[in-house]
């Protein structure tokens, strides 16, 4: 007996359409899937949105940093703010960090970072947005990209791609910013062999300060640079005094399109050293003592604080940005980074480094009075943190000058501007 | 009859899905920019776990300087040859394992900044991978060496850098005043990083 069942009255023409029956079935069933999935399911808390949100990502939950509302500094309109809002490893859609600017121009900037883009060589973007908004909505249409794409990917036709577009809400990233404000790059602390090989045919070669190469930025939009970020050693860091031992520091060096380099950051990130000395009236080598950075001679000064007194270190970021073309801090700061083995800035300053040269004693504690004195085209910017219950990371504020902090919060205190004196800084409640 | 064809078509499907026989990887082609020039009188010197070596001329008076390792496990070596006007042509050869960075992504935009004002950039892009290396970076750059003198005679670096299937990044690095590229060989001393 054959197992093979005909069933010839089963079978439709070739030319005949679903009976109506049918039709009816399958529209009824389609409506119905709708309604659940649009209207009963987000009512029962189970949204289609959240359906596109990975397990961690932080834009699907309220926002982890509490608006601030009111003014942070007093003096805000002329002071430039820098500030990381937050940033968060979303897994597939690489990390994300919102971070904010205030310009000289009292100009609000929004930045996003995204590292580790998928699918791109280059590592990482930096794309500028003119309100938070715009920066959170990009960050959601990133966060949702990864299963957009895997959308596109798994149904060639296309439909699920449409329907998925039609939902979410969100385009694509690529669709809100064709072109980023910046790449990075990373280098992976890479040899910076070719700077030392440079720096040794016309004397010593320069190296020791020197990790790596860490990032390589690169800016197309408005003035093409390219910044070349390096790790340094420990002891190079030390030199800097900004840290704590904790942490890293890097250099980098952002040169135009004709390699002229324009400007020099110095940046710490982690636990850092720092308090007001006890008279705010008079803030000479308040960035010196700021940063515990002391020289032998000034004991006695009353504005110096006792030495027992030990800072008490709190997290934040400490970053020192020196104009380039400014000869005289430009001068100072490359025989800083030439003294201590960093080969970034080989057409600068006092290349002469044969032993019997003549240089500062310490090229650091030169360039950081000059700093303090208000010499134009050096600025401290200190951000300090702070963890909030939830665990989630914000920033309490960021600013230009040598900040007052005391122990791991900020308080109502006062801050050193150069070129202004000491202004007044406000906590705000977040 | 239905079981034969069944195990014919069986047979022919599996045929199809298996991998085709891959064949040998030719050699990678000598498109002119790598030029393996003779040497007189070689000094070899390995780097890399012994999977790439380069040469150094008898006949030019490079003595060691230095040998580093950092507290990453890099490794860096170091040669120098006296050249006129108190100048010299250095060698800088350095190996660095577990590299996990972009490669050669970054070293090409790195290298592409310049870093001089008067500097030119005569050759930056990516070569044929020798055998034991997933990627390599042939770069190659002029700039003043004296700083802000661009009137003076200027120098010449020659960069070579492979990453090798160990993920050991490999980098030569070769400069003197322009006016010795032919007498301190700094131009053959990068061509001849190739595999032992």
């Amino acid at each position: 007996m054959s197992l093979i069942v005909r069933r010839p009255d089963r079978t439709a023409l070739p030319d005949a359409g679903p009976s109506p029956i049918r039709y009816l079935a399958v529209l009824s069933g389609s409506c119905l899937a709708v309604l659940v999935t649009a209207v009963l399911m987000p009512l029962a808390g189970h949204g289609v949105r959240s359906a596109f949100c990975a397990e961690d990502d932080s834009a699907c939950r309220a926002p982890a940093v509490a608006a601030v509302s009111c003014r942070v500094l007093s003096h805000a309109d002329v002071v430039p703010d820098d500030a990381v809002v937050f940033t968060d490893d979303l897994g597939g859609s690489g990390r994300l960090t919102l971070s904010r600017t205030v310009d000289k121009n009292a100009v609000v900037h929004w930045f996003v970072r995204r590292d580790d883009v998928p699918g791109s060589v280059r590592g990482g973007e930096l794309t500028e947005f003119p309100t938070e908004s715009a920066a959170r909505a990009y960050i959601t249409a990133a966060q949702h990209e990864p299963v957009r794409l895997g959308l596109q990917e798994a149904d060639p036709t296309g439909l699920l791609a449409r329907i998925a577009d039609t939902v979410d809400g969100h385009p694509l990233p690529r669709a809100m910013v064709p072109e980023p404000h910046a790449y990075f790059v990373d280098a992976g602390s890479a040899l910076d062999l070719g700077a030392q090989a440079r720096s040794g045919v016309g004397g010593s070669i320069i190296s020791g300060g020197v990790s790596g190469v860490a990032e390589v930025r690169v800016t197309r939009q408005d003035s093409p640079a390219t910044t070349i970020f390096v790790e340094l050693t420990s002891e190079a860091a030390e030199a800097f005094g900004l840290g704590s031992g904790a942490g890293k520091t890097v250099a980098g060096v952002t040169f135009d399109d004709l390699g002229r380099p324009r400007q020099l950051v110095v940046e710490t990130a982690g636990r850092l050293r720092g308090w007001l000395g006890p008279t705010a009236e008079a803030p000479t080598r308040l960035l010196g003592t700021l940063l515990d950075v002391h020289q032998a001679d000034d004991s006695s000064d009353p504005a110096e604080p006792a030495a027992n007194q030990e800072p008490e270190p709190f997290t934040g970021r400490a970053v020192i940005r020196i104009d380039l073309m400014r000869t005289e801090v430009a001068d100072a700061a490359a025989d800083a980074l030439h003294r201590l083995g960093i080969p970034l800035l080989l057409n600068l300053g006092d290349t002469d480094l044969r032993p019997d040269s003549v240089l500062a004693e310490d090229p650091v504690q030169e360039l950081y009075e000059l700093l303090d004195s208000g010499s134009p085209g050096g600025s401290f910017t200190v951000s300090a943190y702070r963890t909030s219950p939830g665990d989630a990371t914000e920033a309490v504020l960021g600013m230009q000058g040598g900040l007052t902090v005391r122990g791991a919060l900020p308080g109502d205190d006062f801050y050193y501007a150069p070129g202004q004196g000491l202004v007044r800084w406000q906590t705000c409640a977040s | 009859m239905r079981v034969l064809i069944t195990a014919v078509l069986i047979l022919l499907l599996a045929g199809c899905s298996s991998p085709p026989v891959r064949e040998r990887d030719p050699e990678p082609l000598n498109d002119g920019r790598k030029q393996l020039l003779p040497l007189s009188g070689l000094k070899h010197y390995t780097a890399g776990f012994g999977s790439l070596s380069f040469q150094l001329p008898e006949d030019v008076d490079y003595e060691p300087l230095s040998t580093s390792a950092d507290e990453q496990g890099a490794e860096v070596r170091t040669w120098r040859a006296p050249a006129p006007d108190g100048q010299w042509c250095v060698v800088i050869a350095g190996e660095q394992p577990d590299y996990r960075g972009a490669f050669p992504a970054a070293a090409i935009a790195a290298f592409a900044a310049g870093r001089e004002p008067g500097g030119e950039i005569r050759l930056n892009e990516p070569i044929d991978p020798v055998p034991g290396t997933m990627s390599g970076v042939s770069q190659h750059s002029q700039y003043p060496i004296i700083p802000g003198d661009l009137s003076s005679a200027p120098g010449a670096l020659f960069v070579r850098q492979f990453l090798t299937e160990e993920s050991t990044l490999i980098s030569l690095n070769v400069a003197g005043p322009v006016s010795t590229i032919a007498s301190c060989r700094l131009e053959e001393i990068a061509s001849t990083l190739q595999r032992s």
